[in-house]
């Protein structure tokens, strides 16, 4: 099969990450800015130091500019972190971690890595939890079955990852099952 | 089972071997007639429409073998799947449509999950799993082997959006 039906079958980790970055966030504006109306949202009015929530695409954009310091959100910081690698490693179950963490991780510690404590820690952090739910996805394997799968708590970024292996495999198990059913 | 789908056709196209119920005429070398409880091997395509209508009786092709289930309960990983046939999971589903065999679909369902956790784990790394476990990759057959591009092609991606930061 070509890499254009590949393509068909999921996104690509820029497209996630562009999703990703709709997310509200929150920032310490350095300048004043006047209100923003736009179709998506409006930007209220930015008078420092009051901290305010917008949307991350335009948070990154002003920390590049140098107009805006960012407030890293609740999770991304070591003591949470680490609470939940070790929730990772003893539990079957995926630790809850909010739906763009990869992502919005990735990007933070690119653009905003000043904001932020312990920057090599939760680097080190995110990688152990990123390695402990890539084994418990692939252990996931040994029960796919043709009618369900289990995604509680997968981030966008994995549930990509595994999507066009996953649903393949389904589907082949599910038109094995439909023709026994049908033979009978 | 789609008319144009190429896997359709070449998992279609499998020989399976048939015994006549009648005789059945052009059928034999040349155009001759054959002769009624003769033992002919026919591609599935035809074999399922005679079945159908009662001309021949099916026997279970060699793929699907009492030999070949054994080897894959016992350990689907050592299997060449593609010594068998190139198109094992499509031929399983077309034969099930006609034949009712439960164990198959249960060996062919268990098969598949199992290989499918050495294709993840191959497709990490391409080169290393063709060096350390050739004969593995080689034996997989086609659906593995778009299943093991699909695994490569998600982590390519991902490793690859991860490293340019």
């Amino acid at each position: 099969m070509s890499s254009a039906t590949a393509l068909c079958c999921t996104l690509s980790p820029e497209e996630i990450e562009f999703l990703a970055e709709n997310m509200k966030i929150e920032i310490v504006p350095l300048e004043t800015m006047d209100q923003l109306p736009l179709i998506s949202c409006t930007i209220p009015v930015m008078k420092p130091p009051r901290k305010l929530k917008i949307p991350l695409w335009l948070a990154l954009k002003l920390k590049t500019q140098g107009r805006a310091r960012i407030v890293p959100p609740e999770w991304l910081n070591v003591a949470t972190l680490e609470q939940l690698r070790n929730e990772e490693i003893e539990q079957d179950a995926f630790a809850p971690l909010p739906f763009h963490w990869l992502e919005v991780a990735q990007m933070l510690l690119r653009d905003c890595a000043d904001d932020m404590e312990d920057v090599e820690q939760i680097q080190r952090l995110l990688l152990e939890l990123r390695e402990a739910r890539q084994n418990k996805a692939r252990k996931g394997l040994e029960a796919v079955n043709e009618v369900q799968l289990g995604v509680d708590n997968l981030g966008a970024m994995e549930i990509n990852e595994i999507r066009p292996f996953f649903t393949q495999i389904m589907n082949r198990m599910q038109k094995v099952v439909q023709a026994s059913k049908e033979g009978e | 089972m789609s008319y144009y789908d190429i896997d359709s056709i070449i998992a279609e196209n499998q020989k399976i071997p048939c015994t006549c119920l009648v005789s059945i005429p052009g059928l034999g070398h040349e155009g001759r007639e054959v002769s009624q409880g003769s033992k002919v091997e026919l591609p599935f395509w035809l074999a399922e429409v005679f079945a159908v209508n009662s001309f021949v009786d099916i026997h279970m092709p060699p793929p699907f073998s009492s030999v070949v289930r054994n080897a894959l309960k016992a350990n689907p990983n050592t299997v060449a799947l593609r010594d068998t046939t190139t198109h094992f999971y499509h031929f399983a589903e077309q034969l099930l449509h006609v034949v009712s065999d439960t164990s198959l679909a249960e060996v062919v369902l268990d098969t598949l999950r199992q290989r499918s956790m050495e294709i993840a784990d191959a497709a990490v790394n391409p080169q290393g799993a063709i060096q350390q476990n050739n004969s593995f990759i080689e034996g997989l057959d086609d659906f593995e082997r778009l299943l093991f591009r699909l695994a490569y092609l998600s982590h390519r991606d991902i490793a690859r959006w991860q490293k340019q930061n």
